[in-house]
């Protein structure tokens, strides 16, 4: 494990490697990789697909990043795609384009102006940003703040601070964008909430802004619903 | 064996948590997975847990998370030793030098020991058990060399399990059981319980000052 690292490893063009440890590995054309990569820093511009696990500390991928097992980095930036088939970690992950997950997504920070999918959990300290997505698993968060754009959904939301809005930027461009978000369960401390579907809400504060239809809340020390939502029933414990 | 559930709601009133205290423990590991029991009930779904053992984790978790940092806590509540580094080869003069092993342990152990300074956990913790038991001042040096081979035969498996160590002592004859900490045991008059130790409780108690301490060689 504690071998030396190689300077670099640099794909331009079409080739297959083995893996190893480095301190910088750059794609700029196609790559493979046949087993698992440790490095400090990853560049991928063009296509990079991995066989082994993948460990960087800084990542950037601008081009394509496909996983067939683990990926895990401490900085992320995501320009292009990125799917992984394995458990992904990312302490610092930025989206701005699309990342496709098949198990659970760790992080502290996930940072989205783009879109999220994910067979399984997210457990972050901040989810924030402009986004779709969606999560078959529970999505925890201490700080979740999202603006939607296209369609969304989460089988469970569990948090401290959770403000779900809808995003208001394309609204005059594309006025048949449906930004929705469904769900089944929403729990946290303080929860606001925009065009939401969900069955159940339970919260110590909760607002309920336009165009929600939410089966039954429970809620401690507050509660607002807005005219134009559906609340099937709300209750204070 | 039935055991007592309660409600996340309920549990949120009992324990006087939030909810995003809650999600953010059971993120960092510190309430395992597996007590999140999901029931349908006439509402939707709903989570319970079992009763006593989150009400006593949460107790812990209050207890130490102003001195300890939420990822040493979730080391402090593991039961998967070998993956934490803070807890392989310990040094035996780091704890002698944190007076969390004292002189007299070490010179009643030093007959099994070799001479090397890193420590496996297990052995480690056995001695910080002989430790507590000298300290205590409730059996002799005798009786502690019978627990020392008591807790030697039964190392790899008392770390993984919650097990008591019961002392005795019967006209002048000590007696050592180390038993699983949920199962019943009845002793006859004339036996007097000397020592009732929670191995469990001794071990976190244990973690605790090797993080704090920093007990890696």
């Amino acid at each position: 494990m504690n071998t030396e690292r190689k300077p670099r490893l640099s794909i331009n063009g079409a080739a297959t490697v083995d893996g190893g440890r480095y301190r910088e590995v750059k794609i700029a054309g196609q790559g493979t990789i046949n087993e698992d990569l440790d490095t400090i820093q990853l560049t991928v511009n063009g296509h990079l697909e991995g066989l082994g696990d993948i460990a960087a500390e800084l990542m950037t991928v601008n081009g394509r990043l496909v996983t067939q097992r683990d990926l895990s980095a401490k900085k992320a930036q995501v320009n292009g795609l990125v799917k992984v088939w394995g458990d992904l970690q990312a302490s610092r992950l930025r989206i701005h384009g699309e990342v496709v997950g098949k198990q659970n997504l760790t992080s502290e920070s996930i940072h989205i102006y783009g879109s999220l999918k994910l067979d399984g959990d997210c457990n972050t300290d901040s989810f924030t940003g402009k986004a779709q997505f969606q999560i078959n698993g529970l999505l925890n968060a201490d700080q979740i703040d999202i603006g939607l754009y296209g369609g969304s959904s989460a089988k469970e939301i569990g948090g401290e601070k959770i403000i779900i809005k809808k995003g208001r930027k394309w609204d005059k461009l594309l006025p048949w964008l449906q930004s929705e978000l469904k769900v089944e369960c929403i729990e946290g401390d303080y929860i606001e909430l925009e065009n939401t579907q969900a069955k159940i809400v339970r919260g110590k504060q909760i607002i309920i802004g336009k165009d929600c239809t939410i089966d039954r809340i429970e809620y401690q020390d507050s509660y607002t619903a807005h005219t134009d939502s559906k609340v099937g029933e709300a209750v204070k414990i | 064996m039935d055991q007592e559930l309660i409600s996340k709601k309920d549990l949120l009133h009992e324990a006087d948590i939030s909810y995003g205290q809650l999600y953010r423990w059971k993120r960092k590991q510190l309430i395992p997975e597996e007590w999140f029991i999901r029931k349908s009930t006439f509402t939707g779904q709903e989570t319970f847990f079992p009763r006593e053992k989150i009400l006593e984790r949460i107790e812990k978790i209050k207890q130490h998370k102003d001195d300890l940092s939420l990822d040493n806590l979730a080391q402090l509540f593991t039961k998967k030793i070998d993956e934490e580094p803070h807890f392989q080869n310990i040094s035996l003069s780091h704890l002698l030098s944190n007076e969390m092993i004292s002189q007299a342990t070490r010179d009643l152990c030093q007959l099994e020991l070799t001479n090397v300074d890193t420590l496996p956990y297990s052995q480690a913790f056995t001695l910080f058990v002989i430790e507590e038991i000298l300290s205590s001042g409730s059996c002799s040096l005798e009786e502690a060399k019978l627990i020392l081979t008591l807790l030697r035969d039964q190392e790899e498996s008392f770390i993984q399990k919650p097990y008591v160590l019961f002392v005795t002592r019967k006209l002048g004859v000590a007696t050592a059981i180390l038993l699983h900490q949920h199962d019943e045991v009845h002793f006859d008059s004339a036996s007097k319980i000397i020592m009732n130790l929670s191995l469990d409780e001794l071990q976190e108690r244990f973690k605790q000052q090797l993080l704090t301490h920093g007990g890696i060689s």
